[in-house]
């Protein structure tokens, strides 16, 4: 099974919104039904409540037809979108691969990336800091900021030490549960940060641009000259006027 | 938005409804009519449809609301390219409307409960009664805290039994959660008293009585904790979607984060005050968007006036139908009060119901068996007891293991539920649908019943 996301910020949007997909058909019943009201329902819409294996307890997650119906649309136009956010990224992403001094992410398959993230990763977390600062300055930004152009520890919720109650090992009954179930008695497992020390070393040397589909040419350029200068002047950079002076 | 005036029937109405009684004799005359069940013409040539509420008063209005939202592309309500407002104004207005400090939107009725669970801080080893006749949801958003559901009979209004509930209480109960079904309320100053006795917090679902009054007040005013349901059968609909309301800062507090990912937007910030009662709640996603926002707002605009024209309908059918021997109709803790979606009436038997609904087929007025709410303890995944996981805490205390669901334990629901009879008063029924009704009813009851 695989499952997406339309919020507003995703590659197509109802606003809010989301998608479970899968080849098997009792898992597909089994989720209708879980994401209904815990049964099937036959070609009249009635319930057919009497099927256990796909009797769940429903969790009322169903899509309405407006959301539908702008997703359709989205749906439509979501090549051009994803055409449109690779070939600025990549375009981007060619100019920095002459600067050794930047680790750029480990595409798994380039002409299946979506192009929505330029991830750029740097030796030292203040480099990060300091190189994320100076695009800003150099007015590579949005407005509202959201999370474009951040050093990834200030991905809020998407980082996992960022997540209090998970972090704090926050329940939502008076109870503390799932953490006081004495079935998870055993469970030592910490989620501070720390806990994964590699990611999170690339959390703190890593900007994380997000790349719209609506860059034009212009604003494309815009971004790899903003590169260039930040990089040439910051110091510490290999090649930067910084460290000859100049 | 002032409350309904429900108090007299209008002239109009009376006058009508004396009529209508006036013409009962005639159909009270044995071998009168003959039924269409058995050859004779039926009180309609073509069957009466069943309307949704709110669906049937789209217009402009909603076009025009959400026409907005797609222009502006502010789908989401939290931010966008300018300042989204749809679902943050109906929340506003909603809660109003209501009579409560605090409403919050989200995706469904479902969503509503498992939120409105959840902010009661409802967990694993605690107790919530509902009544054995209500919806699916009631029972899943229980067990999906972990907690037991435990219930208590319904009489004959069809909601819950505030004698049945005094004694379904043990030291584990927590929550008790009345069910306004079809539109029509909960004896709410008897559970009210009882939860006040006990020390148990009240989690009204209102989700079939959107504008619903009991003793003027509307129902989900009167709980710690209340939740709607806009899906498309309701009074009012956006397809899909639901809210929370109540009047504790912390239950909001705890809400607001358990429907977003544990957080609290700025746009909560100034109306909830000093808060972080409840800091890294985790929470889930069931916030509502803002073309969901747009259409249920323009919803809400014209509820008095849906209210208004279907009580009149309601009360016309009520009136020109008591009294009638052996149909009985279903109680009410407060006629005034119902919005009057269902007419719902009760045979002396199964076999007379059974016959009674052929029967009113048959005249093109369909009747048929109550399926807007359910019994649950008797659907086969409540009897035995079906858990997502074997180690699911709700059946893993010696109580929850001990529970026994199925008929036994509702006897008196499922007797009423086997012999009761519903008609969907639609929205758009005109005088003659009513008379239709009318002339169904007292001609299938004088042939069946007197």
């Amino acid at each position: 099974m695989a499952i997406f996301s339309f919020q507003i910020n995703k590659n197509m949007t109802s606003g809010e919104g989301g998608c479970i997909v899968t080849n098997d058909k009792r898992l597909y019943h089994r989720a209708a039904a879980c994401h209904d009201n815990g049964y099937v329902r036959d070609s009249g819409g009635r319930a057919l409540s009497d099927n256990l294996d796909l009797g769940l307890w429903g969790r009322g997650y169903r899509m309405d037809e407006l959301r539908a119906s702008i997703l359709r649309i989205q749906l439509k136009r979501l090549p051009n979108v994803i055409a449109r956010m690779h070939h600025s990224k990549y375009r981007i992403r060619k100019t920095l691969e002459q600067h050794p001094e930047i680790r750029l992410r480990r595409i798994v398959d380039p002409d299946g990336d979506t192009g929505c993230f330029l991830i750029t990763t740097f030796q030292e977390p203040e480099t990060a800091k300091g190189i994320n600062r100076a695009l800003r300055a150099e007015g590579i930004t949005t407005f509202p900021q959201g999370v474009n152009n951040i050093v990834m520890t200030e991905w809020g919720l998407h980082i996992y030490y960022n997540i209090p109650s998970l972090v704090k090992k926050r329940g939502r009954d008076k109870k503390n549960s799932p953490w006081s179930l004495v079935e998870n008695r055993d469970s030592h497992t910490e989620y501070g940060k720390g806990t994964c020390p590699y990611a999170d070393s690339l959390f703190e040397r890593s900007i994380l641009l997000a790349i719209p589909s609506c860059l034009t040419d212009s604003d494309e350029q815009d971004i790899i000259d903003a590169f260039e200068k930040v990089l040439g002047s910051y110091p510490g950079i290999v090649g930067s006027h910084a460290l000859t002076g100049a | 938005m002032k409350k309904d005036d429900v108090s007299e029937m209008s002239r109009r109405t009376f006058l009508t409804a004396a009529s209508a009684a006036a013409l009962t004799p005639l159909f009270g005359a044995a071998g009168n009519q003959d039924l269409a069940l058995h050859g004779g013409r039926p009180v309609r040539s073509t069957p009466l449809t069943t309307q949704f509420e709110g669906a049937n008063f789209i217009d402009d209005k909603e076009k025009m609301e959400v026409a907005e939202v797609v222009e502006s592309r502010n789908l989401f309500r939290f931010y966008g390219f300018t300042k989204p407002e749809k679902a943050r104004n109906f929340e506003l207005d909603f809660a109003r409307f209501i009579g409560v400090k605090y409403g919050l939107a989200v995706t469904s009725g479902t969503a509503a409960l498992h939120v409105a669970l959840n902010a009661l801080g409802v967990g694993p080893g605690d107790e919530v009664i509902l009544p054995a006749w209500a919806w699916y949801s009631c029972y899943n958003a229980i067990l999906l805290t972990g907690a037991l559901p435990v219930f208590a009979e319904t009489n004959e209004s069809f909601t819950m039994d505030p004698e049945d509930l005094e004694k379904k209480i043990t030291p584990q109960t927590k929550v008790v959660m009345p069910v306004h079904v079809f539109g029509s309320p909960a004896e709410m100053d008897k559970i009210l008293a009882i939860a006040r006795d006990h020390n148990l917090k009240v989690l009204e679902d209102s989700a079939e009585a959107c504008g619903c009054l009991y003793k003027g007040k509307r129902t989900g005013s009167m709980g710690d904790i209340s939740i709607f349901s806009f899906q498309v059968q309701k009074m009012i609909t956006s397809g899909e979607g639901g809210a929370v309301v109540m009047n504790d800062p912390h239950l909001y507090e705890r809400a607001i984060r358990f429907r977003d990912l544990g957080q609290v937007r700025p746009v909560f910030q100034g109306p909830l005050g000093p808060h972080d009662g409840a800091p890294g709640l985790v929470g889930l996603n069931y916030r509502m968007n803002e073309e969901t926002g747009a259409i249920i707002g323009a919803q809400l605009a014209k509820l008095e006036t849906m209210l208004t024209s279907q009580r009149q309908k309601y009360q016309y059918l009520h009136t020109c139908l008591s009294g009638l021997k052996g149909l009985k109709l279903r109680a009410s803790n407060d006629i005034q009060g119902e919005i009057g979606i269902a007419f719902d009436v009760i045979l002396p038997s199964k076999t007379l119901r059974d016959k009674f609904l052929e029967a009113m087929t048959a005249e093109n007025v369909p009747m048929s068996i109550i399926s807007a709410s359910v019994v649950l303890p008797i659907m086969t995944y409540i009897e035995t007891k079906q858990s997502p996981h074997p180690q699911w805490p709700s059946f893993n205390t010696p109580r929850g293991s001990a529970m026994r669901y199925g008929a036994e334990c509702c006897p008196r629901t499922v007797d009423i539920w086997n012999r009761a009879a519903t008609l969907s008063v639609g929205p758009k029924y005109g005088d003659h649908d009513l008379k239709d009704i009318v002339s169904a009813v007292t001609k299938v009851h004088a042939a069946l019943l007197s």
